[in-house]
């Protein structure tokens, strides 16, 4: 199992970071590299890419806030 | 029909923010998805190389991925499309704003090597040619938010307390570097509160219930005394 994480030093600290859209359905097969999610900093969306191939598990919801480290998901 | 003095200020606008750049007249989700391309475009190209692209659209909604994958979104789009206004995607942030014929668009992609991007940085290279362009035109905007005006955020371009400009961003990793867009929407002419009607109507047939006032938004035509 390979965890999803929030990427750390994109973003300043003290700015809200919300999971914006999940690209892929939990349980769906997803290949390492696609798009899984976006991040979204005020207005800027940033890719979240899966960092395996494998069936797409999601841990976070949509619109929750988010911060560096922290597990988004995982690929089984 | 718009005037003849309303086309020249696009044209004007235009060519005072990139004097090298012809206006593209685009249609449907191929015109949204040229700036992905640009994107893709820019990534091979070495840090610190940029793309600029302006370009009108003609009458449309243009939405988020997240707002897409709401439950009712595809009832919400028949119903605009119906009217008249068909909704397409984009994948930078933001909620729904509008396109059409005397709102002027600005996408720059920018190759940035390996270094990460911050979001403020994202805005600044954009930013500062549109207010360079503006000045040309003798208008001097400001930079913030404006309580009331749809797509709201901290990197709107405004004229005396109301918003012209709403801008958004997207930075990916592509190829070993870092990749980012800007893209900008100006209200040349037009009716805001034409506009803050569409939007409201679409975003209330998704049972979403922002309340815009028409007096956050402007016009270069409206504000600027052309």
């Amino acid at each position: 199992m390979t965890d999803i994480l929030v990427p750390h030093g994109q973003w300043e600290a003290d700015q809200d970071a919300a999971l914006a859209t999940w690209l892929y359905g939990d349980g769906e097969t997803v290949q390492e590299g696609v798009t899984v999610a976006e991040i979204m900093v005020e207005k800027t969306s940033f890719e979240i890419p899966a960092p395996a191939s494998g069936t797409l598990s999601i841990a976070v919801e949509e619109d929750a806030i988010v911060a560096p480290g922290q597990v988004l998901g995982s690929i089984r | 029909m718009a005037a003849t003095t309303e086309r020249a200020l696009v044209r004007h606008l235009a060519r005072a923010i990139s004097p090298e750049t012809e206006i593209e007249i685009c249609s449907g989700q191929q015109a949204i998805d040229r700036d992905d391309a640009l994107i893709e475009k820019v990534a091979a190209f070495p840090p610190g190389a940029s793309c600029i692209r302006i370009w009108e659209n003609h009458n449309c909604l243009v939405t988020t991925r997240r707002i897409a994958r709401r439950a009712a979104f595809a009832e919400a789009v028949a119903a605009s499309a119906q009217s008249g206004w068909p909704v397409y995607v984009r994948s930078s942030g933001g909620s729904t704003v509008i396109h059409r014929p005397g709102i002027l668009n600005i996408s720059l992609a920018k190759a940035a090597g390996a270094d990460i991007v911050q979001p403020e940085t994202s805005y600044d290279d954009l930013l500062l040619m549109l207010r360079d362009g503006l000045q040309k035109l003798g208008i001097e905007p400001s930079i913030g938010a404006i309580k009331g005006a749809y797509c709201d955020g901290k990197y709107n371009l405004c004229l005396n307390g109301r918003k012209i400009a709403g801008t958004a961003s997207r930075i990916v990793r592509r190829k070993q570097q870092t990749v980012y867009l800007c893209h900008a929407s100006i209200a040349v002419y037009g009716s805001p509160m034409r506009d803050i009607s569409l939007i409201s109507a679409f975003e209330q047939n998704m049972g979403l219930d922002h309340i815009y006032a028409p007096s956050s938004h402007t016009t270069l035509i409206e504000l600027a005394g052309f």
